[in-house]
C-alpha cells in the first residue's frame, strides 16, 4: 500500500497554514496564522501533535484528575442512583459548568489537543443525560485528553472500565447469566470493527466476557467460562479480570477489519464527510503498522497533498463547537463569552456531553437547516457585539490595513474570515463597503456581514 | 418592474439599484406558499417517530399468549392491566398498554388501525441502520451498507419531489434533526425548532438585519448556477430561510397564541403547534413529530409507561383539536419506530433490540380494526436472536397511505414488490 503524497514545501502557503489551523485546531488569530506559515508545515504539524497551537511558546498543561478525585472514584458510584429528575435546574447548571470548563480550554493554547479530545468524545461517547454524575464525565473527558494522541487500543481498554461508560452502556448491568448486550454491540459496531464485521453470535459471546464491572460492588466474584473469543484468541488461563479484559480487546484488534472504522472517522472529522477509500486504506495500514499509535496516522494525514486539495479546503461545514471557538479565535477573543457558549449549546444542535445517541455527533449537512442557520447568524452578531465592547482588536487591525490599501486590506480580511472564494457579485458588495469605510465602526459592520454569510459556515 | 429600462441621472443610480433589489426580494418570497385558500381540502399526514426502538409487545399486549408471560417474568403487562381490544368478533387476545386509554376509545369508534408484526426481511438491529431502512424505504435497503444508506433519498422526499413539485419546502415540516425520510433529490423540508415561543426560529434574526439589503444579497447563491457542493447547500438553505422567514412573519402575526389544552410535554407541544398550522390552513402536507426514550435496555416498565402516556395524552389533545377545526377526514396520524424489541426480557428488567413490531394508524378515514395476526411468539416467528419475524412489510403500509389516503401513485416512491395493504375503504 502506497503512502499518501506529501505536500511539498514550495507549495506551502498562508492559506494552507490557515487551513491546517482550522481543521487540526479551531483556527487562529491573524498572528497565529502568520506564525504557523513561517514555521512551515512539518514543524507546525509536530507542534499540533504535542497538542499546542503552532508558534505559541507556552507548554500545554494536559492536566490530570485531582489525586483525591481519582482515589475516591470507585465509591462515587453510590451517587449515581440519586435521580436528578427532581431538580432539572441543578442538572442544567452542572452540565453547563462542565461544558464551560471544556470550551475554556479550547480557546486556550492547547486548542489542537482539545480538538482531538472532541474527536474522541464523538467516537467513544457517553451522555451526561444518562450518566448523571459530573465526576464521571470529567474523568472520561480527561481520559480522552490524556490519551488523545496515544494508543487507540489502550484507550479502548480503558474505556471499558471507565465509570461514565459503565453507566452509559449498562456495562454494570451485564451479567454472565443475564446478559445485556448494549455495550458489547457498540464496542464492536461503533468503537472498533464497524457494522457488518461481526456476527450476532460474537456479540453474545463478547457480552458474556465483559462482566463484573459494577460500580457498586467492585469486588463481585466473576467466573468465566472459556470460549473461543471472536474466533481469534482463546482466553483459557486468564481468570484475572484485568488481564482477561486486555486479552479480549486484543483479540478484537487482531481482526482484519479493525482500524478501518477509526480511520474513516478521522477522515470524516478532520478532512471530509465524503470518504476517500484509498486514502483511508493507507491510513489504516499506517495505524496497524504503528501498533495503534495515533500520531503517525495524524501526521500522514495533516501533511498529505490530499488534505490541502481545493475540494477539501473550505468545504467542511463547521460543527457548532467549531463555529463558536473559531469565531472567538478569529475575533481575537481571549476568553470564552459565556452567553455565546450557552446559546451555542442550546440552539445550534451540539450540546457537549449530551450527544444525540451512542454514535456521537453527526457531521456535514445535518448541522444546517433554517433554524440552525439563523441561530448561527445570531451567534455571530452576539459575539461581534461582545468584541466591540472589548475594544475590537481585529477590527483595529483590519482598519489600519485598509487605510493603507483598501483592496489589499479587504483581501486580507476575507482570507481571515472566509475559507472559500466568494462569488464576484458578493465581492463587489464588500469592495464597495471597503472603499467607503471611514471608521472602525464601518469595518466592524463589515466583519458582521462576513460572519453572517453562508461562506462563513464553512471551514 | 425588474429590469425595466429607466433612464435617470447618475445621482439616482443608487436609489434605483436599491429599489430594484427590493423588488427582487418581494418576488422571491412568493415561491413558498404558507397560506393557501384551497388548503383545507388537502390530505395531511402526521408521523410520530418513536426513537430508540419501541417495545411492541408491551404496546399492543398479547395477553392471551402464555409465551409472552413466560418470556417476561418481571416486565410483562398483566392481563388485568391491559386494555382489551373489544368490539370485534375475534380480538385475538390482544390489548393495549394501560396508558393508551384514548387509543382504545379510538379503536371502539373504528378510527384506529392496529397493524401487527410490521418490519422487513433481513432485519438490522443497529438504531442508525434500521432507522435509515425505515426512512429510505428502498426495496433493498436492508442489504445496503451504512454509506449506501446514507446516499439514499427518503420515501417522503421522493413523494414531495414527484407529487408536490413547486410547493416549496414548507410542504414538509419536521421537528428535530433533518430526517432522512423527508430528504428528496430537491426537496428538503422545513424544521420547526423552539415550539413554544419561536415557532420557526426565524425570529432569531434581528429585524434590522433581516431588512438590510447588503445582508440579503450576501445570502445569494452565485448567479448563473454552480455545481453541487456543501457550500452550495448552505447557500440554498440560507436563501430559502430568508424568503420563508418573510412569509412566516406574516403568518405568525395572524396566529393567535391561544392556550389550546395541549399537554406541556415534548410531544404535546409538537402536536399543539402542528394543530395551529392546520387551523391556519397551512399548505403543509406532512408533519413529523418525534419522541425519544424507547431504547429500554433496563428497568423499562416505568419509563415505557411514561412514554405511552405522553403519546396517549398528546394524540388525544390533537385529535380533539382536529375535530374542532373540522378537518378530521383530512388528517391522519401514523406511528413508527426503527424496530421492536426482543421477546425475552434481558437480565436487567429491560429488553434488547429486536425486529418486527405493531404500527398505529389513526383517522383520515382509515378502516379501524386489527390487521395481521397476533404475534405467535413461537417457532420460526421468533428469530434466532429473539426478535419477532415480520409478517407485513412496512412498505406495504406506506403504499396504502400514499395510494389510498394521499391519493397519489406510489410508483417511483416505493417498489411495487410490496403490495399495498387495504387500510381504507
Amino acid at each position: 500500500m502506497s503512502r499518501l503524497t506529501k505536500l511539498s514545501d514550495q507549495k506551502w502557503s498562508p492559506q494552507h497554514a490557515a487551513h491546517l489551523l482550522r481543521r487540526a485546531s479551531f483556527g487562529g488569530s491573524p498572528e497565529e496564522v502568520d506564525l504557523c506559515y513561517k514555521l512551515g508545515m512539518e514543524t507546525s504539524v509536530e507542534m499540533i501533535l504535542l497538542g499546542r497551537q503552532p508558534g505559541i511558546p507556552q507548554r500545554v498543561n494536559v492536566g490530570r484528575l485531582h489525586p483525591k478525585l481519582e482515589k475516591t472514584l470507585p465509591q462515587l458510584g453510590k451517587k449515581y442512583s440519586s435521580s436528578l429528575d427532581d431538580d432539572l435546574k441543578e442538572y442544567d447548571k452542572r452540565l453547563f459548568s462542565l461544558q464551560n470548563s471544556w470550551l475554556d480550554r479550547m480557546i486556550g493554547v492547547g486548542a489542537p489537543l482539545e480538538k482531538m479530545t472532541l474527536f474522541w468524545h464523538g467516537m467513544l461517547t457517553s451522555s451526561y443525560a444518562k450518566v448523571q454524575t459530573s465526576s464521571f464525565i470529567v474523568r472520561q473527558n480527561q481520559l480522552f485528553r490524556s490519551m488523545a494522541y496515544g494508543d487507540y487500543r489502550e484507550l479502548v481498554k480503558k474505556i471499558v472500565v471507565d465509570p461514565a461508560m459503565i453507566v452509559y452502556l449498562d456495562i454494570d448491568q451485564n451479567r454472565r447469566t443475564k446478559p445485556n448486550e448494549n455495550f458489547a454491540r457498540e464496542l464492536l459496531e461503533l468503537f472498533t470493527l464497524g457494522e457488518g464485521n461481526y456476527s450476532p453470535d460474537e456479540i453474545k459471546k463478547l457480552a458474556r466476557e465483559i462482566v463484573g464491572y459494577s460500580l457498586r460492588k467492585p469486588k463481585e466474584k466473576v467466573e468465566f467460562k472459556d470460549e473461543d473469543m471472536l474466533g481469534m484468541e482463546n482466553n483459557v488461563g486468564f481468570s484475572d479480570k484485568v488481564k482477561r479484559l486486555s486479552k479480549t480487546v486484543d483479540s478484537i484488534f487482531k481482526k482484519r477489519a479493525c482500524g478501518h472504522l477509526l480511520c474513516r472517522r478521522l477522515w470524516k472529522f478532520f478532512v471530509s464527510v465524503d470518504e476517500n477509500p484509498l486514502a483511508i486504506l493507507s491510513l489504516t495500514e499506517i495505524l496497524r503498522d504503528s501498533k495503534w499509535q495515533m500520531k503517525p496516522v495524524l501526521r500522514e494525514m495533516f501533511m498529505s497533498e490530499l488534505f490541502y486539495a481545493d475540494k477539501i479546503v473550505g468545504q467542511q461545514i463547521k460543527s457548532p463547537v467549531q463555529y463558536l471557538i473559531q469565531s472567538h479565535k478569529e475575533m481575537h477573543a481571549q476568553q470564552l463569552d459565556k452567553k455565546c457558549a450557552y446559546y451555542t449549546m442550546e440552539k445550534l444542535g451540539q450540546n457537549l456531553f449530551n450527544p444525540p445517541n451512542v454514535a456521537g455527533w453527526p457531521a456535514g449537512e445535518t448541522w444546517i437547516n433554517g433554524d440552525s442557520i439563523s441561530a448561527r447568524y445570531k451567534l455571530s452578531l452576539m459575539l461581534s457585539d461582545v468584541m466591540q465592547r472589548n475594544g475590537d482588536k481585529v477590527v483595529k487591525l483590519f482598519y489600519s490595513k485598509m487605510k493603507q490599501d483598501r483592496v489589499a486590506g479587504l483581501i486580507k480580511m476575507m482570507d481571515h474570515f472566509l475559507p472559500v472564494t466568494i462569488p464576484a457579485e458578493k465581492a463587489k458588495l464588500l469592495l464597495d463597503l471597503a472603499k467607503g469605510a471611514e471608521s472602525e465602526a464601518d469595518v466592524h459592520k463589515m466583519v458582521q456581514y462576513m460572519m453572517c454569510m453562508p461562506e462563513y459556515q464553512m471551514c | 418592474m425588474l429590469g425595466a429600462p429607466l433612464s435617470m441621472g447618475a445621482g439616482a443610480g443608487l436609489t434605483s439599484f436599491l429599489g430594484q433589489s427590493l423588488t427582487g426580494i418581494a418576488q422571491e418570497a412568493i415561491d413558498i406558499p404558507i397560506l393557501n385558500d384551497d388548503a383545507r381540502g388537502h390530505k395531511i399526514l402526521v408521523l410520530i417517530q418513536l426513537d430508540g426502538g419501541n417495545d411492541g409487545l408491551n404496546t399492543v399486549v398479547p395477553w392471551g399468549n402464555r409465551r409472552y408471560y413466560q418470556a417476561r417474568r418481571s416486565i410483562a403487562i398483566k392481563e388485568t392491566d391491559a386494555i382489551k381490544l373489544e368490539g370485534i368478533k375475534d380480538n385475538q387476545g390482544l390489548g393495549l398498554h394501560p396508558e393508551l386509554n384514548y387509543f382504545s376509545e379510538l379503536f371502539k369508534q373504528g378510527k384506529l388501525a392496529v397493524i401487527n408484526n410490521v418490519g422487513y426481511a433481513n432485519p438490522n438491529r443497529s438504531h442508525f441502520r434500521s432507522g435509515a431502512i425505515w426512512e429510505s424505504a428502498m426495496e433493498n435497503a436492508s442489504w445496503m451498507n451504512e454509506d449506501q444508506l446514507r446516499a439514499q433519498t427518503g420515501w417522503l422526499g421522493r413523494y414531495f419531489d414527484q407529487c408536490c413539485a413547486g410547493e416549496g419546502n414548507l410542504a414538509g415540516v419536521y421537528h428535530g434533526k433533518n430526517p432522512l425520510s423527508m430528504r428528496g433529490e430537491s426537496f428538503r423540508g422545513t424544521s420547526v425548532a423552539d415550539l413554544e415561543n419561536d415557532p420557526f426560529g426565524y425570529m432569531k434574526l434581528r429585524n434590522d438585519l433581516m431588512s438590510d439589503p447588503v445582508f440579503r444579497k450576501l445570502q445569494n447563491p452565485a448567479s448563473g448556477g454552480e455545481p453541487e457542493s456543501k457550500l452550495k447547500f448552505v447557500r440554498d438553505v440560507s436563501k430559502d430561510t430568508l424568503s420563508a422567514s418573510d412569509k412566516m412573519r406574516k403568518f405568525l402575526a395572524d396566529v393567535k397564541q391561544r392556550g389550546n389544552g395541549f399537554p406541556q410535554t415534548g410531544l404535546g407541544k409538537q402536536l399543539g403547534l402542528i394543530s395551529q398550522f392546520i387551523s391556519q390552513g397551512a399548505s403543509t402536507r406532512v408533519y413529523i413529530a418525534r419522541i425519544g426514550g424507547f431504547d429500554t435496555h433496563s428497568k423499562q416498565l416505568a419509563g415505557h409507561a411514561a412514554r405511552m402516556k405522553e403519546i396517549n395524552d398528546a394524540v388525544q389533545a390533537f385529535m380533539s383539536q382536529i375535530d374542532v377545526i373540522g378537518v378530521e377526514k383530512n388528517v391522519a396520524v401514523m406511528t413508527f419506530s426503527e424496530f421492536g424489541r426482543q421477546l425475552k426480557e434481558n437480565g436487567t428488567q429491560g429488553t434488547d433490540h429486536g425486529a418486527a413490531a405493531p404500527m398505529f394508524l389513526i383517522g383520515g378515514g382509515v378502516k379501524g380494526g386489527i390487521y395481521g395476526n397476533a404475534p405467535k411468539l413461537k417457532g420460526d416467528m421468533v428469530a434466532d436472536f429473539g426478535g419477532l419475524v415480520h409478517e407485513i412489510d412496512f412498505r406495504s403500509v406506506y403504499r396504502s397511505v400514499l395510494e389510498q389516503y394521499l391519493g397519489v401513485s406510489s410508483s417511483g416512491i416505493i417498489s411495487d414488490v410490496f403490495a399495498p395493504m387495504k387500510l381504507y375503504t
